[in-house]
């Protein structure tokens, strides 16, 4: 029972964790006024990056780190379309959605002679150091060694940014350019610097996310590694309310409900069949927002451009 | 003057489809590819032989009736990103309808039709209903109705009676069902003879012709003059650019929002049974992702302006670089990955109307300030 | 006319020029804004700057805060020529503003809002809130400016919105202080309060501009005044020398008519009955609290009134966009309270909105679909739900013609393409087609120029010669004292008294306006 109870935890946490990532990029860039359905293609290629410079270069750490500032150069076509050239916010997204898995299976197919899935990739570290695991070996706390470092790393993120958007100057302007963008351009703030810095956050966080999918959670890269996550991120954003300890929470319990689906998928005296447990997530996702929405406080700003002097 | 208007509409589309074009030669040479050779084979595995210009269109009719649903949505102000999902259905309506109902040829057609329509259509529905009535944003219910539509693919699939086990597909569906002009025919004695006769005639009994473009035309013109022509349609039209107007004019906001999305997924879910009832193998495989049709459709619409009737022609576009792209990755080795990135490039450039106004202003007052410099 | 000479503003000397603009010329895409404007303000004094809409007052303003670049001139601050290419820099150069529309988060708080820009942190960029706290009341001591600094903007009236944007720019260190329509969302209370504000602020040394075209203020506390017209600037005046009506006609650059021509009034039976009705808002706060008046055919009956008093959600009401709590609104004695606005507009009613870009007007359809709009179903112009696009056609050039809609022959061009009083007559046109027994105009002048608010005048009045009924929503008093017959003053949601328009006058409506006057007494 308890070890059920662990592995139930440890499920939970894996599948929160890449959602954790790529919801708080969701978090920073519509606070600051930017909609970004484009994580989900951001993910994609970030679990492309990660997994083929792990494979490479044997460093997993290495490939979740270039997963990110790669994430991060693919949002910046975002970012200038929709913030510089004005461009309609979710169709640009959109544009990223075909993007990023496109150059990633294009890439896998040039790298591993045609194949679109690459070779299986090392595993993040998990947060133990071999030599404590060892020590703990035949105790409760082995099973709590199969936790990503990773995961410690996105529960950090989530601090970070809770510090940042509520006790820093810089969390104030984000949030105020998010909400009204012209008190903070007349204010001497450049409404433009705030929302790419926001958007290219939420690209390396988005790209970290897609990294522990292929790194962590499917072990190697394929065109349906993300599936749909971004997109589940997304709604984790929306009813974690735009706030990083809110997102966080819906995350993991989104990441429960995905383990429920395994758990029960696997067995098999399934009192449902598989598939419509593994509807549950996104009906879970519905339910909530029918319950919730007029409570979220949406950034009045969120996908509109901002135009000089207009209000 | 009017070819001045013509023109002003048309740049921004066909320099976004060079551009794309453009960018992913750049990328292919990046990547070690060759992008003249691939763009020539592309366009060989178009019209090189008559079959495949066929294929070209009857592909075309899913894609064109996608981007019909999405752009009918975006006139009505709703971005139906379901589009997949209510294809979907029709797909499993297809399926479910044809290979278990007993109807003869033609009526079973169009009750598997009208079946498919009316459920996509009621999927599409769900969406507007939860806008209207609890404000959410239709984006993201869209998103996991798609999901969830692909789950009870999945649990429709795994029925015993209509699951054939040994090639994880389901049962075909009957004959009485399909739509498909040319299948079979050349099996029977009658198409062996005119094939052995006419090489060229052959060649076309192979493809997958089908009444799709035929339905996909004939839904364009009745979309077209739903909303140009009818009271209903300038209520949707009216809705699609100023809500707050169209409320402050007595129309009823609700119920049209509601309405539309039953459309748009109507059509979605045709395109799905079009696609099962026109091309073979006429059954339902296991998916382990989405197909893309719906997300496809969002292209072609954007492409085609939203203009119901440009839908056919982005459509056969698409369908065209689609089919050519698997001739290319055969015969040049390009991975065909390469007509996504070039989608989503055209996407990007077709998004930012803005930088035109931009450019154009840029060169009009460099233009102004070098006569002001001559004076 | 004034001489040309007076146009020269010579400084009494112990006084310093604090801001100097010369020359400035601005365009945007092709049209004008500003020619070859100068503007001299001198350091401590109240400078009113003079104009009607869209004369350039604003836009002057937005070059010297940095939201704009002028195309060509130069600007001066205590004698300095600066850049001012960013309102960063402005702030660099002391230049506070406080905007029409306030630059202000709602969700945040008032110290918030004021540091924002500007914080004060402790390490690694934390904000140090208690600081902040106490500078800012310590600063709001010193101008006697008080205000409560934890409290959130969305919570707070008008009148201390506009207080904490003076503070944010004092916060900042401003010396120069401009002041975009200042007193156009204030109850008369909180404008006294405010040109107190003013006065004493220009006694500590510092420079005010304020962007008005309210004479009577710049009479009260003002000491020069700017006029511009049409982008240029006609000449700088000491305020004192000169009286409203002098300076009225210097703003439009020709004697205005207060008052229209008005047949003696004919009224008929009561059309239109609105009785005890009570409204709340989104947030449920009761705006609306038993509101009761009759409109009569062959009269215009005005509702005065300060912005957010319930103006907006009596409208909401009676157009059934909004449920109303309890009371009866009933046309031709039937009741309609609570149904649809497709019944209202059935029922003989036609609307002129306030905003009309927002709610009157399909900016992206053509000047011939908006006036289908709202007739579509009429049977003239479809069939079975197919339009009658000849008959369509007909009707909208027949419209055109009548109302002399510009450019002519625009019935297939997009209404966004017209004139700000153009597409306006593009909405009377569709409201008076249906031939309205009661037309309900919400502030149908906001933003035309003079020309066209006449026109709409005019036609209001036709609409009551005919022997139909008015009921005219305004936040201008001229223009209710100048058009209706009977004036309602609406105060916190309550008709606080009925008057007939002739036998009042400006100041017995203004006190009922903020509460004053009979109505006060009995609260």
């Amino acid at each position: 029972m308890m070890n059920n109870m662990i592995l139930a935890l440890m499920g939970t946490l894996m599948y929160a964790t890449p959602l954790l990532f790529a919801a708080l990029g969701g978090v920073v860039s519509e606070l600051s006024g930017v909609m970004n359905i484009g994580i989900e293609g951001v993910m994609t290629f970030g679990a492309f990056v990660a997994a083929t410079v792990s494979f490479f270069s044997g460093s997993s750490i290495l490939g979740f780190a270039l997963a990110g500032v790669c994430g991060g150069v693919l949002i910046l076509l975002h970012a200038i379309t929709s913030i510089s050239l004005r461009a309609d916010q979710t169709i640009s997204g959109t544009a990223i959605n075909f993007l990023g898995p496109g150059i990633s299976v294009l890439l896998t197919k040039k790298l591993f002679d045609g194949s679109a899935f690459s070779p299986p990739a090392t595993k993040l570290p998990s947060i133990f150091p071999q030599a404590l695991a060892n020590r703990f070996h035949g105790t409760v706390f082995e099973a709590l060694n199969g936790i990503s470092s990773a995961t410690l790393f996105a529960f950090f993120c989530v601090f970070l940014l809770w510090f940042v958007l509520y006790k820093t100057k810089w969390g104030l302007r984000i949030r105020a350019t998010g909400e009204y963008p012209a008190a903070v351009d007349t204010m001497g703030v450049s409404v433009t610097t705030v929302r790419y810095c926001c958007v290219l956050a939420s690209g390396v966080l988005a790209g970290f996310g897609g990294a522990f999918m292929s790194l962590s959670v499917t072990s190697s890269f394929s065109p349906v590694t993300v599936c749909g996550h971004g997109f589940i991120a997304l709604a984790a954003m929306i009813f974690g309310n735009w706030k990083p300890h809110g997102t966080m929470l819906s995350c993991l319990l989104l990441g429960f409900a995905m383990e429920c689906t395994t758990l029960w998928g696997g067995s098999n005296n399934a009192w449902l069949p598989v598939p419509i447990m593994e509807m549950f997530p996104y009906l879970l996702t519905i339910v909530i927002l029918i319950l919730f929405v007029g409570e979220l406080a949406t950034p009045k700003a969120n996908g509109i451009p901002y135009v000089k002097g207009s209000h | 003057m009017r070819r001045l208007e013509f023109a002003k509409r048309f740049m921004p589309t066909v320099f976004a489809l060079f551009s794309g074009f453009f960018v992913g030669a750049l990328f292919l040479i990046l990547t070690g590819y060759d992008p003249i050779r691939s763009y020539a084979a592309m366009l060989e595995g178009v019209f090189s032989r008559p079959k495949y210009l066929i294929q070209v269109i009857s592909k075309s009719a899913p894609l064109a009736l996608t981007g019909l649903s999405v752009a009918f949505a975006f006139k009505c102000g709703l971005f139906n990103i379901g589009s997949e999902g209510q294809y979907t259905i029709g797909v499993i309506v297809a399926t479910l309808l044809g290979t278990k109902l007993s109807l003869p040829f033609g009526v079973h057609f169009i009750v598997i039709m009208l079946a498919g329509m009316i459920f996509a259509g009621i999927w599409g529905a769900i969406v507007g209903f939860l806008k209207v009535k609890f404000g959410i944003n239709e984006v993201v219910t869209a998103i996991m109705l798609n999901w969830i539509a692909l789950h009870l693919h999945r649990y429709v699939f795994s029925f015993p009676w209509l699951l054939v086990k040994n090639i994880d597909a389901s049962q075909e569906i009957k004959e009485t069902a399909r739509s498909a002009i040319l299948h079979g025919f050349i099996a029977t004695p009658k198409g062996q003879t005119l094939a052995a006769k006419n090489a060229f005639l052959a060649d076309i009994l192979k493809t997958d012709l089908n009444f799709g473009i035929f339905l996909a035309i004939g839904a364009a013109f009745a979309i077209h003059h739903l909303l140009n022509s009818t009271t209903k349609g300038f209520e949707l039209r009216a809705m699609g650019i100023n809500q707050e107007a169209s409320r402050f004019a007595g129309m009823n906001i609700k119920r049209n929002v509601i309405l539309s999305m039953f459309i748009s997924g109507a059509i979605s879910g045709l395109a799905g049974v079009i696609q099962l009832t026109g091309f073979g193998p006429f059954r339902m495989t296991n998916l382990a992702a989405f197909e893309g049709y719906g997300l496809e459709g969002i292209y072609i619409a954007l492409v085609a302006n939203c203009s119901p009737i440009g839908c056919i022609a982005s459509g056969l576009f698409f369908s065209a670089i689609k089919c050519g792209s698997a001739l290319m990755q055969i015969e040049v080795g390009t991975p065909r990955e390469i007509i996504k990135i070039i989608t989503g490039l055209i996407i990007f450039f077709i998004a930012i109307p803005f930088a035109y106004k931009l450019i154009a202003s840029k060169i009009q007052k460099t233009k102004k300030d070098t006569i002001n410099h001559d004076e | 006319m004034i001489e040309k000479e007076e146009q020269i503003l010579t400084a009494p000397e112990e006084k310093i020029i604090a801001v100097s603009m010369v020359g400035i010329q601005k365009s945007f895409g092709n049209h004008l804004a500003l020619k070859n404007v100068d503007f001299n303000v001198m350091q401590g004094t109240i400078h009113a700057l003079l104009g009607e809409n869209g004369a350039g007052k604003s836009t002057l303003m937005n070059i010297l805060y940095g939201l704009h670049k002028q195309d060509t001139g130069s600007i001066f601050i205590n004698g300095e020529p600066v850049a001012i290419k960013n309102p960063k820099v402005a702030i660099e150069h002391r230049i506070g503003m406080v905007h029409q529309h306030f630059m202000l988060v709602p969700t945040f708080t008032v110290a918030q809002n004021i540091m924002l820009g500007s914080e004060l942190t402790k390490w690694l960029g934390v904000v140090d809130f208690k600081r902040a706290n106490r500078e800012i009341l310590k600063l709001s001591c010193d101008y006697g400016l008080a205000i409560d600094t934890r409290k959130k903007i969305e919570d707070m009236s008008v009148g201390m919105q506009q207080r904490v944007e003076i503070l944010k720019a004092l916060y900042r260190g401003a010396e120069i202080l401009i002041l975009d329509e200042p007193t156009a969302v204030l109850t008369l209370q909180e404008v006294d309060e405010l040109m107190k504000i003013l006065r004493s602020l220009a006694d500590a040394g510092k420079t005010i501009i304020v962007i008005t075209h309210k004479l009577n203020e710049i009479k009260q506390v003002c000491d020069y005044c700017t006029i511009i017209r049409r982008g240029e600037n006609i000449l700088t005046v000491q305020v004192d020398a000169y009286s409203e009506q002098q300076l009225a006609s210097m703003m439009v650059g020709r004697d205005i008519a207060l008052t229209s021509e008005k047949k003696p009034i004919n009224p008929k039976d009561t059309i239109f009955e609105v009785r005890d009705l009570v409204v709340d808002d989104d947030r449920g706060i009761r705006k609306v609290d038993g509101a009761s008046f009759e409109v009569r055919g062959g009269e215009i009956f005005g509702i005065a009134g300060v912005d957010g008093n319930g103006q907006q959600e009596l409208v909401e009401a009676i157009t059934c966009l909004r449920k109303s709590k309890s009371g009866s609104v009933k046309m031709h004695g039937k009741e309609l309270q609570n149904t649809t606005i497709l019944n209202v507009i059935e029922s003989g009613i036609a609307i002129i909105p306030e905003d009309r870009q927002r709610s009157g007007l399909v900016m992206k359809f053509s000047v011939e679909e908006n006036m289908l709009l709202k007739r579509y179903k009429n049977p003239a112009f479809s069939n079975k739900g197919k339009l009658q696009k000849n008959k369509i056609s007909r009707f909208a050039n027949s419209l055109i013609e009548k109302l002399d809609i510009r450019p002519p022959n625009c019935a297939q061009l997009p209404v966004k393409k017209l004139s700000g009083g153009n597409q306006q007559k593009v909405v009377i046109a569709r409201e008076m087609s249906s031939n309205p027994d009661l037309l309900i105009a919400v502030q149908p002048t906001r933003g035309l120029d003079v020309g066209a608010i006449e026109y709409v005048h005019k036609e209001l009045i036709r609409q009551r010669d005919s022997g139909k009924a008015v009921l005219l929503i305004s936040l201008e008093l001229n223009e209710i004292m100048g058009v209706a017959d009977k004036t309602a003053v609406i105060y916190n949601g309550k008709i606080a008294k009925i008057l007939n328009t002739k036998e009042t006058n400006e100041e017995e409506i203004g006190m009922l306006m903020t509460g004053g006057g009979n109505f006060a007494c009995a609260d």
